[in-house]
Formats: C-alpha cells, structure tokens, sequence
C-alpha cells in the first residue's frame, strides 16, 4: 500500500469536479477521504462540524459497511446513505481506496444526489488513477525534521 | 500509508494504539487531548459503549506543525480491546503508519497481553505489515499498581523484537507523552528514510501532453502564483504549493488565500485536448463562506468573505435554461461553463425545474419524448424552447430507458392514465400521435417509447382514442416481455397492466 501524494494539479482537478457535483446535485458539502480516513479534499458551504472527524469517521462507517458485505457474500457495498431529519449522507466509493461524503438536504433529493455522485465518480476515476504514480518529494528548503519535530511536541506538550 | 497532500501541504500519518482490554488506549488519548493548547484541540471521537468501552476506535487529529515544510497531522486511533473485536481491530489498523502496543503491566494480564500482542502481529500481517515495516513501539502501562510485572518479565514476554519500550501512568500522564513523541519521530525518521534522496532527482509522473520546452502552466489561471527563484538547471523544480489551506481542518484550498507562501511553477502542463472543465473553471469558494462559484466574481479578487446565503427554492442555483434555439451541449459536461443569466446551452446542470418547461405537457413526458433515439440523437426543433439541460444528456446516467430506441410497441388508443397525462388536448381521433412531431417535446401524446427512432414519425400505432380508453393490448398479447433494448421505461410502461 503506498503513499497517497496529491499535487496542486490533482487537487485542483477534484476540486472542480466536486463543485460541479454540488451544483448538479443542490448538495451543500461534499468531501473526499481515503478510506484510511484522511481527508482529501473538501468543497461546500462552511461545515459546522470537525470535518477531519466526519472523514475519520465516514471510512470507519464505510469499513465497517465492508465487513457486514463480506458476512452476505458481497465483496463491498459501493454506496452508503443515511437519512437524517434534516440533512443526510450519502457515501460512495470513488475508487478502491476514496470514498465520497456528500451531504444534501430537503432541498434536493436522494435521487439527484445519487445521479450526480456517479457523474463525479466517473469524472474522478482517472484523476485518482493518475495519482497513483505521484511521488513524494521532499521540499529543499525544508528544515531538519529532527529539529521541527522536537520542536512541534514541545510547542504543544511544553511542560512535558 | 501517508497522504501527502501538495495542495495544502499536508501530510497525514495515522497511529493506532492497540493492546488487551481495560489496558488504557482510551486514557493515553483522553491525557494526550486533554494537554493540548486551546488552539489546537481538535475534537476527539470516541465510538463508545455506554459504559465507556470502546465500541470501534477513539480518534484524536493531532497537528503537530511544520515538518519538511509541510503540516504534519498525526491520527491517533485506538481499538477495542476485547478478544471478539477483532474484525473492528483489523478495520482500524487499515493503512496504519505506526502502532504502541499499551500493555498491561498487571500480572494477572499477563495471558491477555500476550494473546493482544500476537492477534496484533496476525493482523498486521494481513494488511502486509510487520514491526520490521512499519515503526512500533511498546509502552508497559499502569506501572503504579502493586501486582505488576518487571520489566525485563514483561521484555521477555512480549519483546523479542526489542523494540523501544517506555513506562507508563496512562491515568496521571505519566509516560503517555513520552510514548508519542517516540511513535511520532519514529513516524517521521520511517517517512524521511522512505523518501531519502536528493530532491528533485525523484520521478514524478511524465505529462506526455506537455510540449517539450514548454513552460509548464497551471490549469487554475485564477490563483494567483509568485514565481520562486528558479531551480538550478538540471534540477527539477519541486511541486507546486498551493496559496491556500484549511488550517486545522486538513482539507483543500478553503483557507484564506493571502497565506503567503513561495509556490513554485507547477511541472505539470494541463490536461490535454480540449479544457477538460472549460474555459471558466469553476472554482471552490476560499474563506468561510464556502460554496459553488458566483458566476462573475474570482473570489480570489474578492478576499472578503461573501455572505451568501443558501439559495432559496429548488434548484438553488443552476439557471434555467431557456434560451432559443437548439441545444446540443450536454446536460453535464464539465466543459459547459456556466454563464449567468440563463444563457442558452451554457447553463450548468440544473435539477428538473418544473417551471422552466413551458409546455402544457409534463416535462417528464417531454423528456422521453425528445430522446427515444440513440445517444446524441436530439436534435429539437429551432422553433420550440429547449428543454432543460437535464433533459437532454443521453450520455449521462439518466434513467435506463433514456438510452436506445425502443421499438414501437402497438399502442393502440393506449391514454396514459396517470398523473403523467399530458394536458395538451388529445390529437384528433385517428390520426397517429405524433405525426411529424416526433420527439417533439411539446406534442407528447404518448410516452416516448412509442416513438421507433427519434425525430421520426410513427410508423405504426393508430394513434390515441380518446373516447376508447384504454383498448391497449395485454402484454401478452403485445408479445411484450422483458427486453433490454426498449430500456427501463420501455419495459416499465410495457409491462402495464390494464388498469381496468
């Protein structure tokens, strides 16, 4: 299982079509996670919420969903949705490893919801196909990791 | 399996505290988010029983700052301890970065510790980890009760590895922070061992599509980009950084976008062909007010956050598309930039919107009625308004039936008795229904699959009678069955029943 590595090119790519998933479907947010649960990337109207929960969250919703389709003989379950009295989730896999958050309310419906999630997933395949061959590189000017890192865990333990 | 993110300059690392049960996972997150500063708590998950057992995991985000220039974001996950969670253990270690082994200094844990230590190896091993692959660490927890074990008891019982072990009081903190600061340079010192080489000399995926020599140029021409002190010649440029980020929200350019940072060109060239997302890229909005882009405005131009309210009424934002003349872009390309006003043929893909189908007709009938052909067929009058763009993609993923041309069945004086009935007066009595109107999307007097090919008139079916309702044939004697060619309305209106 290697690295997910996103350059601004990729993320850009996905950006646009999740904004175009929000306007095809009325939704108000929408998010990529790998099912690791990292978040990807986001689009939507400012969330209340701790999105990096949500995504954390969504692939533990989604794995556990994995594990009940494997009990019925089913390999994977491709989508999940939940319904809510007021907003709900719909969560679908993007690729074998990105799912998608979209959250829609009374002002669209579950159809419009589904139908524009599989446009995006269609849009979305090849981006993330190409991402697979990103490759990490390490900025030059980075300072010493050693150093930062010490740094960092005393900025937030000081006292420890 | 990190994700390193160039856009927002994030990496994310995900650690997970495994061990028996009652062993202190949870208290080791609960310590760890408690010392946090204010400003940079995140909300800890807890997946819990209603007696405070972990139920699936514990969940803590933990940025811990710059790190090679980027937002390192540790996640730091807990399992259930108990022996028949296990297929909960195995979900959570998906993709796991580091792993502390919280063991349970009691004596009387012995057995569990042992048994947790090896359903930890029997896991990892599934996902193709091992303690040589990935960084691990030990941490002997609850050293302050009376009935423990020593440590080289506790070495020789679990640690043939030899690998790193610290002491801990989970419950007062004792040896929690400790612990993670050894998991999390273990973490990085495993990353940068990974990524070790001379920067630039790494191979990033080839455009082909970019011209050679060509001065590569980012696909967003709106953000606006500070070229940095080029790299030496040779040596190539490093990935393009984004102008904005989220903050401690670990996602994609929302943040504001003055967060000034020297980006480099970007290597890549854009997509090849044709603007894969047209001329006028829609773009997320930055700043608070998130949401899809205000036609007219770069939001980039407009730093200020936007109050923009959540659009009233259904659609919310997609114009109608009511302009004359024919319509032959598809419904929804990405290459259909949006233009405001309602422009013809320009418009994003807006939801069905009843109001903007000025038949008499039902546009649901409209829209079957225009695309009984194969895909792309359409072609409607200049005469009539268009319908929405929704009706017109036959590429997209309508409705089954929306594709292919179902044959015509007979339909003889078959009047939809439904709420789809059109409202328009029936055709004159005898004469075939559409005659030279086929497709038309305001003359549906029968549902579209009636239609043999598209824009063509019928060749068979007498047409509607009213006064003979309903005389249609009984599917057997319509000889109609299931068939994948008439599509899912074909075959839905096919297989009706005689209400009657």
């Amino acid at each position: 299982m290697s690295d997910f590595v996103f350059y601004k090119e990729d993320v850009d790519k996905i950006n646009k079509i999740l904004s175009y998933l929000l306007s095809e479907s009325a939704s108000s947010y929408v998010l990529l996670a790998n099912k690791n649960g990292n978040l990807i990337s986001q689009v939507g109207f400012a969330p209340q919420f701790d999105v990096t929960s949500l995504a954390a969250l969504a692939a533990g919703s989604f794995a556990s969903t994995k594990a009940i389709a494997s009990l019925i003989g089913e390999a994977e379950f491709s989508v999940m949705f939940h319904q809510g009295a007021k907003d709900n989730i719909h969560i679908s896999l993007i690729d074998e490893e990105v799912i998608m958050v979209l959250i829609f309310d009374d002002r669209t419906n579950l159809g419009m919801a589904k139908m524009a999630a599989a446009h995006a997933k269609k849009k979305l395949e090849p981006v993330f196909e190409s991402i697979k061959d990103n490759e990490f590189t390490p900025l030059e000017d980075a300072p010493s990791s050693d150093q930062e890192f010490s740094n960092s865990m005393d900025r937030l333990f000081p006292d420890k | 399996m990190a994700s390193i993110n160039y856009a927002t300059r994030e990496i994310s690392c995900k650690i997970v505290y495994y061990g028996p049960g009652l062993s202190g996972k949870t208290t080791n997150l609960q310590i760890i988010h408690k010392k946090i500063p204010d400003n940079d708590k995140s909300e800890m998950v807890s997946l819990a029983t209603e007696t405070d057992r972990t139920l699936f995991f514990d969940f803590l985000p933990l940025d811990l700052g710059q790190i090679k220039g980027f937002s390192t974001k540790f996640q730091l996950y807990t399992v259930p301890g108990q022996v028949y969670y296990n297929a909960t253990r195995k979900l959570v270690l998906r993709g796991v970065d580091g792993v502390v082994f919280v063991a349970d200094s009691q004596i009387s844990k012995r057995d569990e510790n042992v048994e947790s230590f090896q359903n930890l190896e029997e896991n990892l091993r599934e996902y193709g980890y091992s303690h040589e692959t990935i960084p691990f660490v030990l941490q002997y927890n609850k050293r302050d009760l009376p009935d423990i074990m020593t440590i080289p008891e506790l070495n020789a019982l679990m640690n043939s590895y030899r690998l790193p072990h610290y002491e801990a009081i989970a419950a007062t903190g004792v040896g929690v922070f400790t612990t993670l600061k050894a998991i999390g340079k273990a973490v990085i010192d495993k990353f940068n061992a990974k990524y070790a080489g001379s920067p630039g000399m790494r191979r990033v995926r080839p455009r082909s599509e970019a011209a050679p020599g060509q001065a590569p140029q980012a696909p967003n021409q709106a953000r606006p980009l500070t070229q940095p002190p080029q790299a030496p010649q040779g040596q190539r440029p490093p990935p393009p950084m984004a102008t904005s980020n989220l903050g401690n929200q670990g996602g994609a350019n929302f943040g504001p976008p003055n967060t000034a940072r020297p980006m480099a060109p970007p290597p890549r060239a854009p997509m090849p062909g044709p603007a894969p997302f047209g001329g006028q890229p829609m773009i997320p909005q930055p700043g608070p007010i998130r949401g899809p882009q205000i036609p007219g405005q770069n939001p980039l131009q407009n730093p200020m956050p936007m109050q923009m309210p959540r659009p009233a009424g259904f659609p919310p934002q997609a114009p109608p598309n009511l302009g004359p003349g024919p319509n032959k872009q598809s419904a929804f390309p990405m290459n259909n930039a949006p233009i405001p006003g309602g422009a013809p043929g320009l418009a994003p893909l807006t939801p069905m919107n009843l109001d903007s189908v000025p038949s008499a007709s039902s546009p649901f009938l409209e829209r079957y009625a225009g695309t009984t052909g194969t895909p792309g067929g359409h072609t409607p009058s200049a005469k009539l308004p268009p319908a929405s763009p929704f009706l017109l993609d036959p590429h997209s993923s309508s409705p089954r039936g929306f594709q292919g041309a179902p044959p015509a069945p007979n339909l003889q004086g078959f009047n939809p008795p439904n709420q789809y009935a059109p409202q328009a007066p029936n055709p004159v009595h005898g004469q075939g229904p559409l005659s030279g109107q086929a497709g038309h999307p305001g003359q549906l007097g029968q549902f579209g699959h009636a239609m043999p090919g598209p824009f063509t008139p019928p060749t068979q079916g007498p047409g509607i009678d009213s006064g003979n309702f309903p005389t249609r044939k009984l599917p057997e004697e319509s000889n109609e069955s299931a068939d994948p060619k008439k599509g899912f309305w074909g075959n839905l209106f096919g297989k009706q029943k005689n209400p009657l």
